[in-house]
């Protein structure tokens, strides 16, 4: 994980103030992207029905099948 | 032709009274179901069997009256959690009917369920030692969980008891996660779940890279019917899921062969959902972890840069005034080191002056002039040797106030005593005793 590269780096190794500065930014940002992430997850849900739809469409035919449901 | 017959009735009525001489009594029996039919009044008809290889060696109809069933499948529910159903091995006891119509038949009268228990162990026991020699017992146990599930697809009958549960646990977690679940409908029971089951693995198997994780779940409610999870060809199909596999089949009982062969094995749905929900939440317990250590690590390390930089700026407050002060008096011992040479010096130089003004006033020839001496010039030139001029001649003599013009009368030429009349007249003025040092 990027996060714990980071934390590494910046614990073993002698970090100039400048990219310190740098990785605590990207730092921040990592978490703050796993944090939206954990929580949101609409564009994912999207993404998979979509794609199940279009090989239900013309794998199966319709009616053939219930399909998979979103909940 | 004279023969003598009977009427069907009649050897059949010999047969049934035969029988019943020849069988009388009860008989626990062994035998495989493999049909089993309730009428709409309760009694139950079998079709019992006995195989070997796969072949039938030995067919009889069965009956069990409806008062006697109720009892005896309530009674095999409860020490087996399974009901009673095709394809299982019973011992039971008999009573050897024959009827004129129906034929042979056996009316049972009590099942053995500790016989069907063990038949099922034993046989669950040949599953397991088939998929480990298969190589499957382990296969979804080798497959790497994700860091985060989130992407769950779900086997589950939508009627099912725990179905709502796990979504409700999913959807509504204190921590707000989301995930993102879609439902491949199966049956979880009976006949036609083994079937149902593996054709929804088989899908989710397609939709591999869409997922995160696959789950099986079951109503919590019943511990009934949980035969299909024991059953071979559910249990590699599990095995060989490309999506690690997560039970929550709903039972107390010793895991089924599913949930052994499954990467993971929750006891209930609820607990499924719980587990998802636990590893989203340690991974960012994790990362607010990560986080805070670098926060403290970056805030330590800034702190010893302000404090190097707080002594540095110290250090150049007191340091500077030391140089300068060292090196103001190494320059003030030179200044009065080069104040002391330079008078003994030009002390020195004065004296040396001091000897060559007096030597030049010795010389300046108004200086020679007033002790007496007298320059001689002919001709406009001074005037050296005697020899130069003849008698007549006019020569001007400067003395030192005023100058006398003669004719000469007599000459005399100089000789051996010139030179050091030359020297009389002008001690060093030729350059030989002139020298200032």
């Amino acid at each position: 994980m990027e996060l714990e590269q980071i934390i590494s780096e910046i614990e073993t190794e002698d970090v100039d103030v400048d990219v310190l500065a740098e990785k605590v930014k990207r730092a921040a940002l990592l978490v703050k992207l796993c944090k939206t992430r954990l929580r949101n997850a609409e564009e994912e849900v999207k993404k998979i029905m979509a794609e199940i739809e279009a090989d239900s469409n013309e794998g199966s035919g319709p009616g053939e099948d219930d399909g998979p449901a979103v909940e | 032709m004279n023969k003598t017959s009977c009427s069907l009735y009649e050897l059949n009525t010999a047969i049934k009274s035969a029988m019943s001489m020849a069988f009388s009594g009860t008989y626990w029996v062994t035998a495989e179901i493999a049909e089993l039919k309730c009428n709409q009044r309760g009694h139950c008809y079998l079709e019992l069997v006995e195989k070997a290889d796969d072949k039938t060696v030995a067919q009889t109809k069965a009956t069990i009256w409806a008062y006697e069933y109720r009892k005896l499948s309530h009674k095999f529910q409860a020490s087996t959690n399974e009901s009673i159903r095709p394809g299982m091995k019973i011992m039971f006891l008999a009573v050897v009917n024959f009827h004129e119509v129906y034929g042979l038949s056996l009316n049972i009268k009590d099942i053995d369920p500790t016989y069907t228990l063990g038949e099922m162990a034993r046989k669950r026991k040949e599953v397991i030692e088939r998929l480990r020699k298969e190589g499957l017992l382990e296969l979804n146990k080798c497959l790497h969980l994700p860091l985060v599930p989130q992407r769950i697809a779900v086997i589950s009958s939508p009627t099912a008891a725990g179905y709502g549960d796990f979504f409700n646990q999913l959807d509504t977690n204190r921590y707000s996660y989301q995930f993102v679940h879609v439902l491949f409908p199966a049956l979880v029971q009976g006949q036609d779940a083994e079937g149902s089951i593996i054709e929804a693995l088989r899908k989710i198997g397609k939709f591999r890279h869409l997922f995160d994780v696959a789950v099986i779940i079951r109503g919590g409610g019943s511990a009934v019917d949980l035969n299909c999870f024991d059953n071979y060809a559910l249990a590699a199909e599990i095995a060989g899921c490309p999506l690690p596999v997560i039970t929550g089949i709903g039972h107390e009982k010793d895991d089924t062969v599913a949930d052994i062969v499954a990467h993971t094995r929750m006891k209930t749905p609820t607990a499924v959902a719980e587990f998802l929900v636990s590893g989203l939440r340690s991974f960012e317990d994790n990362i607010i972890d990560l986080r805070n250590r670098i926060m403290t690590y970056t805030a330590r390390l800034l702190q010893d840069i302000r404090y190097r930089l707080y002594s540095l700026a110290r250090q150049l407050g007191y340091v500077p005034g030391r140089v300068v002060s060292a090196r103001l008096n190494k320059l003030l011992l030179l200044q009065s080191s080069l104040g002391n040479f330079t008078n003994q010096r030009l002390q020195k130089v004065g004296y040396t002056l001091d000897r060559i003004g007096q030597a030049l006033r010795l010389l300046d020839p108004v200086n020679v002039l007033r002790r007496g001496y007298s320059i001689t010039r002919h001709d406009g030139k001074i005037l050296k040797d005697a020899s130069l001029v003849s008698k007549g001649a006019s020569i001007n003599t400067t003395l030192y106030k005023g100058n006398i013009v003669s004719i000469i009368g007599t000459q005399r030429r100089a000789r051996n005593h010139e030179q050091e009349q030359a020297a009389c007249l002008l001690p060093g003025f030729d350059g030989t005793g002139a020298d200032n040092q």
